[in-house]
């Protein structure tokens, strides 16, 4: 495995400093090293960063982002998280949140990030109402990817899928990729 | 008038991804599901198509096949390629829906030395029209990442 120290490391080429940069994609394999499996406190040197990008990892649980005070977007799909967590520390500045191609069954906590703009999660394990109920506690989110999740496939299936969705969440801009639209919304509501 | 040269960036490399598309026929795909053995590079190409589908993959794992790589998500592309409207699919494939972090997940693949139309090519034959599909749809995202904000003003 490869840790964050030695990950962050291998960026610093061209004399470029980590502490500095306000993109920091942390991607071991595409260097053909190891994947990285923990979020350590060499994390929180990333002061400057706005964009942290770790997807395509084995990351189990999210941690150590105590001191990223600049963090605007948090990329961690595909890694084998299963609980929103950690992100209290970020909870302010927070504004968009990639956790696609994980494990995640539920989306407690995510209330806590109040900036949150943007989530992305499909392919996780989310398969009940309340889950999506919780995101009413975002007051700014947008946009939400929830395809290929349990309910997603369910109510997909059905055909009743957006309409779904979109009752529960009325200031949802953009679902799946596609903007709703006002048609979309009035069946919600006459719904 | 910079946005309009910006979008006309984009033009080329999506009517270069429509004749790769176009190159590829039902029978080369039924070739390639038919091999023992498909050649690596191949089966990375088709990881992307999954990522680009939004389907199922299995976690991050990493092997050694000549060059330490992430396991592929083979027997999944096998179910999507069996697909009657496979093909479809590819052609009127939704490429404003893409997002950002699509595109992040494609990074892992799409920076290995070897993912070109080239190496594709000689690896597979036309199939490797996907290597120019996957790769002009990351650059036109980018475009319209950078253009649609225009656009809204």
């Amino acid at each position: 495995m490869t840790s964050c120290k030695e990950a962050i490391k291998d960026i610093e080429i061209d004399g470029k400093v980590a502490a500095e940069m306000e993109e920091v994609r942390l991607c071991p394999i595409s260097n053909m090293k190891p994947l990285i499996v923990k979020m350590d406190n060499a994390l929180s040197t990333l002061k400057k960063c706005r964009q942290l990008r770790m997807s395509s990892n084995a990351i189990a649980k999210i941690e150590g982002l105590a001191g990223c005070d600049s963090l605007v977007i948090l990329s961690l799909a595909r890694n084998n998280l299963k609980k929103i967590e950690g992100l209290n520390e970020i909870s302010d500045s927070l504004e968009q949140l990639w956790l696609s191609y994980n494990q995640i069954g539920s989306f407690a906590g995510i209330e806590k990030l109040t900036n949150l703009q943007v989530l992305y999660a499909s392919n996780n394990k989310i398969d009940k109402w309340p889950e999506v109920e919780r995101l009413q506690g975002l007051p700014k989110l947008r946009e939400l990817n929830l395809v290929n999740n349990p309910l997603y496939q369910k109510h997909d299936a059905e055909g009743n899928w957006r309409i779904e969705v979109i009752k529960r969440l009325e200031k949802l801009k953009n679902l799946d990729g596609s903007l709703i639209d006002d048609e979309e919304r009035e069946r919600a509501k006459a719904d | 008038a910079i946005v309009e040269a910006d979008l006309l960036a984009a033009k080329p490399a999506l009517d270069e991804a429509e004749a790769a598309l176009s190159a590829i026929t039902a029978k080369d795909i039924g070739m390639l599901k038919s091999l023992k053995k498909p050649p690596e590079l191949i089966k990375r190409l088709f990881d992307c198509v999954l990522i680009l589908f939004q389907e199922p993959l299995i976690p991050c794992e990493v092997e050694e096949v000549k060059r330490l790589q992430l396991c592929v998500s083979w027997d999944r592309a096998s179910v999507v390629m069996s697909r009657a409207s496979f093909l479809d699919e590819l052609f009127n494939f939704n490429k404003d829906a893409i997002n950002d972090e699509t595109i992040e997940m494609l990074y892992p693949y799409d920076s290995a030395e070897d993912f070109t139309y080239g190496d594709a090519k000689k690896a597979s034959g036309n199939v490797a029209g996907l290597c120019t599909w996957v790769k002009s749809m990351i650059l036109y995202t980018w475009i319209s990442k950078e253009v649609k904000p225009k656009i809204a003003k």
